[in-house]
């Protein structure tokens, strides 16, 4: 099993490491093992856990909702009833959101095209801009 | 809105359906296509075809729920089927498909 200091990690996912430090501290991750010299060794279970906690962030959940949400991860069967509807909500939201994005994504795929007829720059976006 | 209606003559009756042509003013082949729409729904067989132009830059909510990335598109009886300018053959092919299918719904 692989194991990564804390500074490997912030640069694999992009988290500083005071924010990694912090995440450990409220519990949102368990007790990180350390080397005899007192290093973190983050494994790569730790590491799907962050993962799991930046996306989640990335769509606005609170640290707490994240928190319920890790419990649910680690112990679907054994979760208190709220935090299964928590889940059950939150999967709503993922949906509502996957649904626009593939809407943005369509909509910008369509002005991409219609950009490629052109050398210059985009008239389409510039008018656009214009109505709004 | 910006779309321009156009009748193929006739009365539209039970059979109407409307033809769509999704366009755009930096695309080369929207007027061919508007053009071979036109020229095949003069035939007696479409009279009760009508279709209409389609901006896609001013109904663009429009063309993406309909799932139009690129123009020239062709949509028929609000669905899309050429993503790309069809002959008038598949044009002609694909409006006798929409109306087959319509029958076998209405019987």
């Amino acid at each position: 099993m692989s194991s990564y200091t804390i500074g490997e990690v912030a640069r694999q996912l992009e988290i500083s490491v005071d924010t990694l430090r912090y995440y450990e501290k409220i519990g949102l991750l368990p007790k990180v093992s350390r080397a005899e010299s007192g290093i973190r060794q983050y494994s790569d279970k730790d590491i799907s856990r962050l993962k799991f906690i930046k996306r989640a962030q990335q769509m606005n959940f609170t640290l707490a909702e994240i928190g319920d949400l890790l419990k649910m991860r680690e112990d679907p069967q054994h979760v208190r009833a709220e935090v299964r509807q928590l889940t059950a909500n939150k999967l709503k939201e993922v949906e509502v959101r996957l649904s626009e994005l593939g809407t943005l994504r369509k909509e910008l795929a369509l002005l991409v095209n219609l950009c490629s007829a052109s050398d210059e720059d985009c008239p389409i976006i510039d008018r656009i801009d214009e109505n709004e | 809105m910006l779309i321009i209606k156009f009748r193929s003559g006739g009365l539209v009756n039970k059979a109407h359906i409307d033809i769509e042509v999704f366009t755009s003013s930096l695309c080369s082949n929207c007027q061919r296509a508007s053009f071979v729409v036109g020229q095949l729904l003069e035939e007696t067989e479409f009279e009760s075809v009508t279709w209409s132009e389609v901006d896609v830059v001013a109904e663009i909510d429009y063309a993406v729920a309909l799932g139009v990335l690129a123009t020239p598109a062709i949509a028929i009886g609000g669905e899309l089927v050429f993503s790309a300018l069809p002959s008038k053959q598949q044009l002609r092919d694909a409006i006798h498909h929409y109306l087959s299918r319509r029958r076998s719904i209405d019987e």
